[in-house]
């Protein structure tokens, strides 16, 4: 057991140092915020473009989209550092073939990878809470009593997200030329259904049913009840239920689905097909 | 004369390259445009959702489709040097008797072409799936302050590439800050207006900005060149400055590059 924590932290430590190794501290700080800081700005400025423009207000639809896009920030902070390792370390780096010689478990290696991004996506998230509800004059939230329940969502947040992005970077393995835009447009496709900027009910009836295959809306309402504890999103104990059988279900499925890709990888040669193969 | 054609040539057939790398593999073109449709849709879905009047879609539209030619000059356009390095061709291209500028006008003329052809697809989408409505009258003041957009978004990716030419990964780095904050700050699904003065003043400084400002004022509200002159004007006065003072920073840094040694030095 305390050699996997080790190992971890050693992987952790080395994303750290690949993420910031390009200049000092206090500028890899402020890179980091950038972002994020104007993405809550981005989409918090829909709501007051609406309101500004045509008179409508809904403090509750600005809570919802404030907080829909910090929480997403966090998840997808995580989802793109584990799928963007394979692309990244085949076509900038080329240490693929050295890390899955040296690593033993490519699936651990990739959770590992996307840790760092958690706690990156964790400190971020906070920051556009605070700056998203200030922006659009929503009371500030956030109640003690809440916090064990949201540390524990937050872990299962990593849970199910992280072996999403497991699987969408056993994907870009198999295929290098669509690697990267699979990355890109699963996490395009998790800000459309996740119930980020609005209700699942608000898309059409078609795709509704989409969304509630990834265990993301339950944890976004549920998340969004916790800090928030005036926001009922409907039966709390039904949403945990499905979250927990949908994060367990995505871990397994990962596992077994991450064991077959590496098996064909192996198998066809792909795992050293760059884009210039 | 003939060196002039010659130089036209050089960046026409880097522009070829560019656009028959880009369609390398056919199906990358449903993927580049699916990509900012899926947002594009999340964020008129946010709209649908506060009830917002039916003029937003088009404001959306607009963005997405502008918003697309702003990130190939980051990188198509900017990053490009820093992936030639990398993979060893840009010492070919050192090598060329033809300047690097030229170089560059093809990379932004083949980028231009493929995001165009991309943007369209993301307006078809927009007028067809999800009824944005748009004034034709518009469309002439439209083209004149859309291509004054580009040659000043292209005349800034300029300066990009030579900052990737000496600055490697930290070239990356600025690439990734530059794409929220200009979203924002351009107004990329609302107009400015909605901005504090002292917001609207500072983004009126960036070109994507003016731009689709001019573009939204032609086709969704039908005002027409006399409308626009400002628009023109500034759009033309930042074509002047930052294209001549694009080729200087490119040649500076090249120049800068082979003094320090760092031109073709990879992974910095």
């Amino acid at each position: 057991m305390l050699g996997l924590i080790r190992r971890v932290l050693v992987v952790v430590w080395l994303t750290f140092k690949e993420q910031s190794n390009w200049t000092s501290l206090p500028v890899y700080l402020i890179y980091t915020f950038i972002n994020p800081v104007f993405q809550v700005a981005l989409y918090g400025y829909i709501y007051i473009a609406v309101a500004h423009l045509s008179g409508i207000t809904s403090p509750e639809a600005a809570f919802y989209m404030v907080s829909g896009i910090a929480l997403f920030n966090y998840i997808g902070s995580g989802l793109y550092g584990v799928i963007w390792t394979i692309h990244s370390e085949r076509e900038h780096f080329r240490t693929l073939k050295y890390t899955y010689l040296a690593f033993p478990d490519l699936q651990l290696y990739l959770t590992s990878r996307g840790l760092y991004h958690y706690l990156v996506g964790l400190a971020t998230s906070l920051a556009m809470l605070i700056l998203g509800m200030l922006l659009i004059g929503y009371p500030m939230l956030g109640s003690l009593d809440t916090l064990p329940s949201i540390a524990l969502l937050l872990l299962i947040g990593i849970a199910w997200s992280s072996q999403i992005g497991v699987v969408v970077a056993g994907l870009s393995i198999y295929s290098s030329e669509y690697g990267p835009v699979i990355s890109e447009s699963f996490g395009g496709l998790l800000f459309l259904l996740g119930a980020v900027l609005y209700p699942v009910s608000a898309l059409p009836p078609w795709i509704q049913p989409l969304a509630h295959i990834f265990p993301m809306v339950e944890w976004m309402e549920l998340m969004r009840h916790y800090l928030n504890p005036s926001y009922i999103p409907g039966d709390i104990g039904g949403l945990w239920t499905w979250l927990l059988v949908k994060t367990l279900a995505t871990i397994i499925a990962t596992y077994l689905y991450f064991r077959l890709v590496e098996r064909l990888v192996r198998k066809t040669g792909m795992l050293e097909a760059s884009l210039h193969h | 004369m003939s060196r002039i054609l010659d130089d036209l040539r050089a960046a026409y057939a880097r522009a070829w390259v560019r656009v028959k790398g880009n369609m390398r593999v056919k199906t990358w073109f449903l993927w580049e445009v699916v990509l900012p449709t899926i947002f594009m849709a999340s964020v008129i879905y946010a709209y649908y959702n506060l009830d917002a009047p039916r003029i937003f879609i088009g404001f959306v539209v607009v963005g997405t489709m502008m918003m697309n030619f702003w990130f190939n000059v980051l990188w198509g356009m900017g990053n490009v040097l820093y992936w030639e390095k990398e993979t060893g061709n840009l010492e070919v291209f050192l090598l060329s008797d033809r300047p690097i500028y030229m170089l560059l006008l093809g990379m932004a003329l083949g980028g231009m072409l493929n995001t165009g052809i991309r943007s369209l697809a993301i307006l078809l989408i927009g007028i067809f799936v999800f009824g944005a409505e748009f004034n034709t009258g518009g469309l002439m003041p439209a083209t004149i302050v859309f291509l004054l957009t580009l040659a000043a978004l292209y005349s800034l990716g300029l300066m990009f590439s030579s900052l990737h030419l000496v600055y490697g990964r930290k070239g990356i780095r600025i690439n990734e800050i530059l794409g929220d904050p200009i979203s924002f700050l351009s107004g990329q699904y609302y107009p400015i207006s909605v901005f504090p003065t002292v917001l609207q003043a500072l983004a009126s400084l960036l070109p994507l900005t003016i731009g689709l400002d001019g573009v939204r004022r032609a086709l969704l509200l039908g005002q027409g060149l006399g409308d626009l002159y400002i628009h023109i004007l500034g759009l033309g006065i930042m074509v002047m400055i930052l294209l001549p003072l694009g080729i200087w920073v490119l040649n500076h840094m090249v120049e800068k590059g082979r003094r320090d040694g760092r031109l073709i030095m990879r992974w910095l």
